[in-house]
Parts: C-alpha cells; sequence; structure tokens
C-alpha cells in the first residue's frame, strides 16, 4: 500500500492519494507553493512550477522549507528535476525588476549573465530600444503585456514596479448589510486578506486570490478596496456579474449610489468605484486608461488570458488584483494569470470549506435513461446534431423516471431546469408545478419565485437562463435537459445548490440523461468539469430508478 | 561435502596446525578423530568461531571469508582462513559455510527503508517504445527515433533503448522500407507480448546476452538469494572480486533489476520486484498489492515498478500520457472501445478504489449492467 499521500513527478505533477489525506492537511500544506490542478474522487493533481516556486519565495518560503514538506509527505524520492527547480526558482526571486518611467519602462538584472541571456531572446532582441548598462535594458510602454508574457513563457519572473497612479476613496464597510442583517468576516476571507496586503508589496503590487464558487470572494475584495481606499476598477465576465458587485457594495458599505457605476456604451463613466465587463473595457480602453485606478479587480480571472480580454492587463493602477474560482483552462493559458496579475497568495479548496462548515455537501448524480423505440428510430434517422439533440432532450422516458424521483421528493424544496421547453411544459401540467419561461412576464416570474423563495410553494420549473431566477434555499435541482456541452450552465446550476443557506444537511443535484446520444456526450464534459472541482457523481440506470433504488444514499 | 567429511580428507599435518591456531588444549596423546572432533567442534559452533577465528582475522580476510561465503567466487588470498580451518584446496564445508551464511548476514545486508526511486526498468522501455511507435506510425532512421524517444521521455537510456530496437529487430518486427530508415511493426506489441510471461525472460535473456554480461542471472539470484525482506540491502563488497561485477551491477541498475543505495561509506543493492521475478518466476508480493489509483476523472496511476503484466493491460485499453514514478493513464471514453477482461479485472482487483462514474461506464461498455425494464407510470 501507499504509507504517505504524494507522488511526486518529475514533471512537476504531485498527486496526493484523497485516502490518505482525508481532512485535507497535506493539501493546505503543499498549496502555498503549487496551484492545484483538479480534485476528482480519487486523487487531486496539484502542479510546482517555477513560477508556483518563486511565488512561494516572495512569501518568504526557503527551499529547504519546500523540500522538508515535499520530503515528509512523499512516497517516492523527490526527483531531480523538482529539487533543481525549487532550488534555482526560490534563490531567483528578487533578482529582476521591471520600472516604469514616463514613456518607456526598464527591465534591471541583478546578475550581468541574466540580462544579456534576455536581451538574445527572440521577441525581445529586437523590441529593446536602449541598453541603458550592463544590467539593464529599455523598451517602449506599449511592450509592456508581450514583455510580461515572454519572460514568464521563458521562465524569467519580475518584480512589476511599474504601477504608480492611484486616486484616493474613501468609505468604511458597515457592520450590518442595509437591510439590518448582521454580517461576519470569516476565518478564510481574513486569511485571503492578510495574504494579499502582506505579500502583494513584495512583487510590486499584484497577486491572485482562488476561492471556490459561493465562498464570498466579493467580501474579501471589498475588504481590499476598504485597506487599501483607492479608485477602484472591477472588471466582470458579465452584467449580470457587475450588478452582483453593485448590490454587495452598496449592501455592505458605506458608499452612495452615485460612487458606484456599471461602465458600458450607454453610460461611459468612471466612478471611484467602476464595474465593468472584460468585453466593454477592452472596447473602451483608451477611456479608460485616462483614469487614475488605485485598485483593479480582476474577477472570473481564468478569463483573462483570452486573446480577446488580456489587453486590460494595459490599464495601469498601483495595485491589482486577480480573483477566480479556478485558473484551469482549456487552452493551458490559465497561470499566465500568474505572470500579468501577480502571484497567487491565497487558494482555499472547496473540501477545506465544507470541511470547516462552510460549504454545503453536494451529491450529484446522473440517470441514464434510453430512448422509447420509436424515438430511438427517428434519433437514428436524423443527421442534424441540433434535431438530434432535441430528440435527446425531450426524451419521453424521462418523465417516466422524473415520476419515481418526484415521488421520493414530497418534503423537499426542489427546483427543476431544462433547456427545452416541451418537456418542462409536460411535467408542468402533469404535475401541476409553476413553470418559469420566456414567454411569461416579469410580474409573474416574481411573483413564483417569492412563493417559492418563501415556502409558499415547494417546486419550481424554468427553462429561463438559471442565473436571472433568484431562487434559494434549493434541497434538490433537477436537470431535464442541456445546453450543449456548456460547462458554464453545469456550473451555474449547481451554484443555486452551492447558494444554499442550508448549512446542516446534504443538497442534492440530479440530471436526467438519454444514454448512448450525444447528450450523454455532453454531459460527460458538463459533469467532467464539476468532478474535476472535487464534486462526487454517481451513475444510475433507469432501470434501477425504477426500481426504487434510494437515490438519496449516494 | 560436510565438516566431518571435510576433515577426513584433510592431512593430520594441517588438522595439528589448526588445532594449535584455534587454540585447542591436546592431551599429549590425542588421536587423530579427537583432534578432528575437536576441530569439527569449533567449525561447527558460530561462538566458538566468533571467539576463536573472527576476532582474528584482519578485514581482507573477513572480506575474503564474506566473498567465499556468499559467493564462492573470490580471487583472494585464502592462506589465513585455512590456517584456521576454514578452508582446504577451495574447498569449504558445506554445514560451515550454511552456519556461517546464517550468522554473517548482518555484516553484508543492512536495514533501509527508503522513498522508492523511480527507475524505469528495460522492460518498461519496451513498452514505452512499443506504445510510441504505435502513435506515430512513420518510416524514420534508428537515430531519428532514439532522439524522438529521448524528447519525449528524457530520462530514457539511450544505449538501452537502441538495443530495445535491435530486439525488435532480432524478433523480425522491423522493416526497413526505405535505405537505414526503419518501421516497427505497428503490431509489434500484440505479435511480442502473445504469451507475456514468455516474452519477458526471453527479452531479458537476450539483453544479457548482447551485454555479454552471461553471468548477470546468476548476479541478480546471488542477490536474490541473500535479500530477505522487501526493506534489506545487500552490500557490494561481497561481489567485488566476481567477473565484470561493476559491468554487471551498473548494467543491472541501468536495466531496473535492482536499486543501489549508500550508508556509511558502503554500497548496497536491493533487487526490484522485476529482478526477483526474473530469478524466481514467482510473482513478488509486491505485484498482487493493491497499488493501482483511479479518479473519477478517469486516470489511472500506476507505480513504474508494478507488474509489468498489468501494465501491457493499461496500454492496451489507455492512453499513456505521463511517465514518472507512476504512469499516467487515460481511460479511454469513446464510444466503441472495448476492455479486456483482463483490463477490467485489473480495475476491479488492483485499484484502491473505484469510483461509481469509472465503474459505470467501463462495466457498461461490457456489456455487464442490467438492461432497463419500464413500468409505465400512471397518469396524472
Amino acid at each position: 500500500m501507499y504509507e504517505k499521500p504524494l507522488i511526486v513527478q518529475p514533471s512537476g505533477n504531485v498527486f496526493l492519494l484523497d485516502r490518505l489525506d482525508a481532512k485535507g492537511q497535506v493539501a493546505e500544506k503543499i498549496l502555498p507553493f503549487s496551484d492545484l490542478q483538479k480534485c476528482p474522487e480519487g486523487f487531486m493533481t496539484f502542479s510546482i512550477s517555477p513560477f508556483s516556486i518563486w511565488s512561494a519565495a516572495a512569501m518568504g518560503y526557503k527551499s529547504q522549507q519546500i523540500i522538508n514538506v515535499l520530503k515528509q509527505y512523499s512516497h517516492n524520492e523527490l526527483p531531480t528535476q523538482v529539487l533543481q527547480t525549487i532550488c534555482k526558482y526560490t534563490a531567483e526571486f528578487g533578482t529582476l525588476k521591471l520600472q516604469g518611467f514616463d514613456d518607456w519602462i526598464e527591465l534591471e538584472a541583478v546578475n550581468e549573465k541574466v540580462i544579456n541571456k534576455i536581451a538574445d531572446i527572440a521577441g525581445i532582441k529586437d523590441r529593446t530600444t536602449a541598453r541603458v548598462d550592463t544590467k539593464r535594458l529599455r523598451f517602449k510602454t506599449n511592450f509592456y503585456l508581450e514583455l510580461k508574457t515572454i519572460l514568464y513563457t521563458e521562465g524569467y519572473f519580475i518584480i512589476d514596479l511599474t504601477n504608480r497612479k492611484g486616486k484616493p476613496l474613501r468609505f468604511n464597510l458597515r457592520n450590518y448589510t442595509r437591510d439590518g442583517s448582521s454580517f461576519s468576516i470569516r476565518d478564510y476571507q481574513r486569511q485571503a486578506f492578510d495574504s494579499y496586503i502582506k505579500y502583494s508589496p513584495v512583487v510590486g503590487g499584484g497577486g491572485t486570490i482562488i476561492m471556490p464558487p459561493y465562498s464570498g470572494k466579493t467580501l474579501v475584495g471589498l475588504l481590499i478596496i476598504q485597506d487599501l481606499q483607492l479608485s477602484t476598477l472591477i472588471l466582470t465576465e458579465n452584467i449580470q456579474s457587475s450588478e452582483r458587485w453593485k448590490t454587495e457594495i452598496l449592501d455592505k458599505t458605506d458608499l452612495s449610489e452615485e460612487s458606484i457605476s456599471i461602465f458600458d456604451d450607454a453610460n461611459p463613466n468612471c466612478t471611484p468605484i467602476t464595474l465593468c465587463t472584460y468585453s466593454t473595457a477592452v472596447s473602451s480602453l483608451n477611456i479608460l486608461e485616462k483614469e487614475e485606478w488605485g485598485f483593479i479587480i480582476y474577477d472570473d480571472a481564468h478569463k483573462l488570458p483570452a486573446e480577446t480580454y488580456v489587453n486590460t492587463i494595459m490599464l495601469a493602477s498601483e495595485r491589482k488584483l486577480a480573483m477566480a474560482s479556478t485558473l484551469v483552462r482549456a487552452d493551458k493559458k490559465g497561470s499566465l494569470v500568474f505572470a500579468l496579475v501577480g502571484p497567487k497568495w491565497y487558494e482555499v479548496l472547496p473540501k477545506t470549506l465544507e470541511r470547516d462548515g462552510w460549504l454545503v455537501p453536494i451529491l450529484c448524480a446522473e440517470v441514464r435513461i434510453p430512448l422509447p423505440d420509436a424515438e430511438k428510430d427517428r434519433y437514428d434517422q436524423e443527421s442534424k446534431p441540433g434535431i438530434q439533440r432535441r430528440i435527446a432532450g425531450e426524451n419521453s422516458n424521462k418523465k417516466i423516471v422524473f415520476e419515481q424521483l418526484w415521488k421520493s421528493m414530497l418534503t423537499k424544496k426542489v427546483l427543476i431546469v431544462s433547456w427545452y421547453r416541451s418537456i418542462a411544459q409536460d411535467l408542468s401540467a402533469l404535475h401541476n408545478i409553476r413553470l418559469i419561461t420566456g414567454n411569461i412576464g416579469k410580474n409573474k416570474i416574481s411573483q413564483d419565485i417569492s412563493k417559492y423563495n418563501t415556502g409558499e410553494a415547494w417546486t419550481l420549473i424554468s427553462t429561463q437562463k438559471i442565473e436571472r431566477i433568484d431562487v434559494r434555499d434549493i434541497d434538490i435541482l433537477i436537470a431535464l435537459s442541456y445546453q450543449q456541452s456548456s460547462e458554464r450552465e453545469e456550473y451555474l446550476r449547481l451554484g443555486k445548490l452551492m447558494a444554499s443557506s442550508k448549512k446542516d444537511k446534504i443538497l442534492y443535484f440530479f440530471s436526467l440523461v438519454t444514454e448512448t446520444t450525444v447528450e450523454e456526450k455532453d454531459y460527460r464534459i458538463r459533469r467532467r468539469f464539476l468532478i474535476n472541482y472535487g464534486y462526487r457523481f454517481k451513475i444510475y440506470t433507469c432501470h434501477e430508478v425504477c426500481e426504487g433504488v434510494n437515490i438519496f444514499e449516494l | 561435502m560436510n565438516c566431518k567429511e571435510y576433515l577426513d580428507i584433510m592431512p593430520e599435518k594441517n588438522l595439528r596446525k589448526i588445532a594449535e591456531m584455534l587454540r585447542i588444549a591436546l592431551p599429549g596423546k590425542s588421536s587423530l578423530n579427537y583432534i578432528k572432533y575437536s576441530i569439527g567442534k569449533v567449525l561447527c559452533d558460530w561462538d566458538s568461531i566468533n571467539s576463536k577465528i573472527m576476532k582474528w582475522l584482519d578485514k581482507e580476510d573477513k572480506e575474503c571469508l564474506l566473498q567465499l561465503v556468499f559467493t564462492s567466487r573470490t580471487n583472494c588470498n585464502t592462506l589465513q582462513l585455512s590456517h584456521f580451518g576454514l578452508i582446504h584446496n577451495d574447498i569449504m564445508p558445506n554445514d560451515v559455510v550454511m552456519l556461517l551464511q546464517k550468522n554473517l548476514r548482518n555484516e553484508i545486508t543492512c536495514q533501509c527503508s527508503l522513498p522508492d526511486k523511480f527507475l524505469l526498468s528495460a522492460l518498461s522501455q519496451l513498452l514505452l517504445l512499443l506504445d510510441f511507435v504505435s502513435e506515430n506510425d512513420k518510416v524514420i532512421s534508428k537515430d531519428q527515433l532514439l532522439k524522438m524517444m529521448s524528447a519525449k521521455y528524457c530520462f530514457v537510456d539511450q544505449t538501452l533503448c537502441g538495443n530495445v530496437i535491435s530486439y525488435l529487430e532480432y524478433k523480425s518486427l522491423i522493416s526497413y522500407p526505405k535505405k537505414k530508415k526503419l518501421k516497427v511493426d505497428p503490431r509489434a506489441r500484440e505479435k511480442l507480448f502473445g504469451i507475456p510471461e514468455n516474452a519477458f525472460f526471453d527479452f531479458y535473456v537476450w539483453l544479457f546476452k548482447k551485454y555479454r554480461l552471461e553471468d548477470m542471472l546468476w548476479f541478480v539470484g546471488k542477490v536474490s538469494e541473500i535479500q530477505g525482506e522487501m526493506n534489506e540491502w545487500v552490500s557490494t563488497k561481497i561481489f567485488s572480486d566476481v567477473r565484470q561485477s561493476t559491468s554487471l551491477r551498473e548494467a543491472g541498475l541501468k536495466m531496473g533489476l535492482f536499486t543501489l543505495v549508500e550508508k556509511d561509506k558502503m554500497s548496497y543493492l536491493r533487487l526490484t520486484p522485476e529482478g526477483r521475478f526474473l530469478v524466481t518466476k514467482k510473482y513478488p508480493p509486491y505485484w498482487q498489492e493493491k497499488r493501482v489509483i483511479i479518479s473519477a476523472d478517469f486516470e489511472v496511476l500506476v507505480p513504474h515498478n508494478y507488474d509489468p503484466f498489468a501494465m501491457l493491460e493499461l496500454f492496451r485499453n489507455c492512453r499513456l500520457k505521463e511517465v514518472g514514478y507512476v504512469l499516467v493513464f487515460d481511460i479511454l471514453q469513446e464510444d466503441n472501445v472495448k476492455f479486456s477482461e483482463n483490463f477490467l479485472d485489473i480495475v476491479l482487483n488492483r485499484s484502491l478504489e473505484l469510483p461509481d462514474v469509472v465503474r459505470f461506464e467501463l462495466f457498461r461498455t461490457a456489456n455487464a449492467l442490467p438492461k432497463p425494464n419500464f413500468k409505465k407510470p400512471s397518469s396524472g
């Protein structure tokens, strides 16, 4: 058997065996110098990279400390390559600095040999405007983004001292929300705040915080803004996210509504706190860069490395913060966030928050359902994936399985979601459940949601985009059909459960999936996304469900 | 021959000298039989050997004795040992050898629990090469193939890998469609490993011949005889007079048949499970342990020194994506994949845990899940 929980690979990948770290204590010990890649049931994958080591050095870690932790928990002998990386990059911290001047930027190395090597790198060589002396290279300011990216890719990590602007902003966090409820800062939120405030000045003012969805990243952002007291730009993934930030700021600070604005094409005004989507920021860079930002928050920062958004890094400010639930991207560019904004100063795992009672345990199950023969024939004869998806999505056998599930859920608050409308309508009619669709008026929707939230209604079916319906305290979410393989939709659906305030119980997420169809393939991608976040899945056949298996014993 | 037989053929002159060396008090007219009896009593009793012989041997004589006892191959000067009656005309009595082996084991072994080292065996390198060529079906020169292999797997030993290619040539699994450009039979793995265990022994025996290391099996066998449990290590000093001892040691290390550790300025060897299987032909306990780890992301981790026959099944049913202390495989999730029974057996019986999603998908493919049987719902 394995006596110790870690397996360290020459590539820098570190596998942590679940069964030998049930409480997540070893995971917490290695997080400061490694990046979590995924945490499916079985084993977690972390990666030790030159930058993760450099970042640890910025937090004061010595090479021997890192090696000791790994040796203490590693089942195998530490590979030479990993030891070399640890020694090399802890020693290199602080040896390269980037300074900003009016019209140019200068890269300065402690070691002349290093600057010679950098000067020879393709892509840098022909963009160097001057060799200031044996240890300094000068570039035009507009080369900033490219220079940082090239240096990061080539394994040269810099202390970025180019951020120099910032207008003051005065405000305080309130002790009570506007509706009078009290709120408190959780331990891990305080730790995230402390880490950023303590370490970001060491590298010039930037840094990254990684926290699971629904763990209160916004509040951490607000704590930091309050501490810095600088005008702030918050970049978000979409308008809904900007609105959520605005609501939270108004709810928890003494700032007036006039001090906060959502910047868009119709309202291109900047206020002490400005919220803006990445896409709007890119198209309005010329306006935004005229402002003297003291602090920029890159929310949902995994979006930042996208080619369309990366230019937002050109916006100057005294401090920068990237916040994300994960930096994993399909194009593997996630870690570029560290190069562009700053090292990871804090990360907390969903498992840790679950253990400490801050996140609700959610058990997920997928029920595989065959198509009835006639529908299967229709599916097989169809060549267009769009129509195949609809046939699979509207699989009439799903209603049979739903009925079985329904029987065991009579005392639970259930939300049923569907991408396709007809199956939702059928079930709504069959079981007399309130239905929310795009065709229903806003007032009716608000009433139905309100009845659900107050407990007057226990069940709701929706074909609306999940982020548009503000339902709370769900016990069970059942998904009937899907927008293809959208990981985002899956994540948002699960998020509705995560937002539950019922911290003392287990919540359930059921997905009805038509087997051996494109829907099964699509769902595999969606399921994988959640699995890699650490959610446990079980798959049932419809036979098992129809035979009355207890699906609550996952 | 045993000690009695050994002493029986020894000349009286030698016996009297030995008795003197062993400080055996002989009455004036002691019979020859009494002398033999007295010497035999010393030679067959460890406490007597220890007090009457071992104490008086210098370092070289002790090492010579260890080599004689544990390898029976030495070029050292045995004069002093013969004075004490331990050897005569290059012969040592069997029962005395066994007694010495039992009591001197501590001198040549050490207990040492170290973290496992990553050292890829020759057979694993063969499996890697076969996997590589099955994914890169090209006509290329041997040098190019070696370069590509070492670019992908930096720890691959170029010489050994070159010989692995030669082995495939020897097995007629390589053709030369162009001058100096080779192509490995894309079905080489299946052809070679039809009967996996035969392929295992055939490969190593061929490799030893190729390296002109005819004594390798003897060498590995000797380590196997001495090494007890998994955490026991055998001193290399007992092999110092063995012909080609350095080459045998170096090659064995490269081939992943044993690992080496330095302790108190001494070198010690330990057989890998593969090395042990090579000489004993018995499945080492390590290979029978549950060491395969499977995640819900359909990734499989298997230690590099685990059962190569299980590894072969993983190569056949999964896609290799990383090599290190553990080999990392992705279980294929395509629609038309049929998993072999052996693979499913490994997944079920050699893995520490099997996440439900993986169990479902694998055994659904194997058609082991029950068929649906609907009851129509009641209306309304």
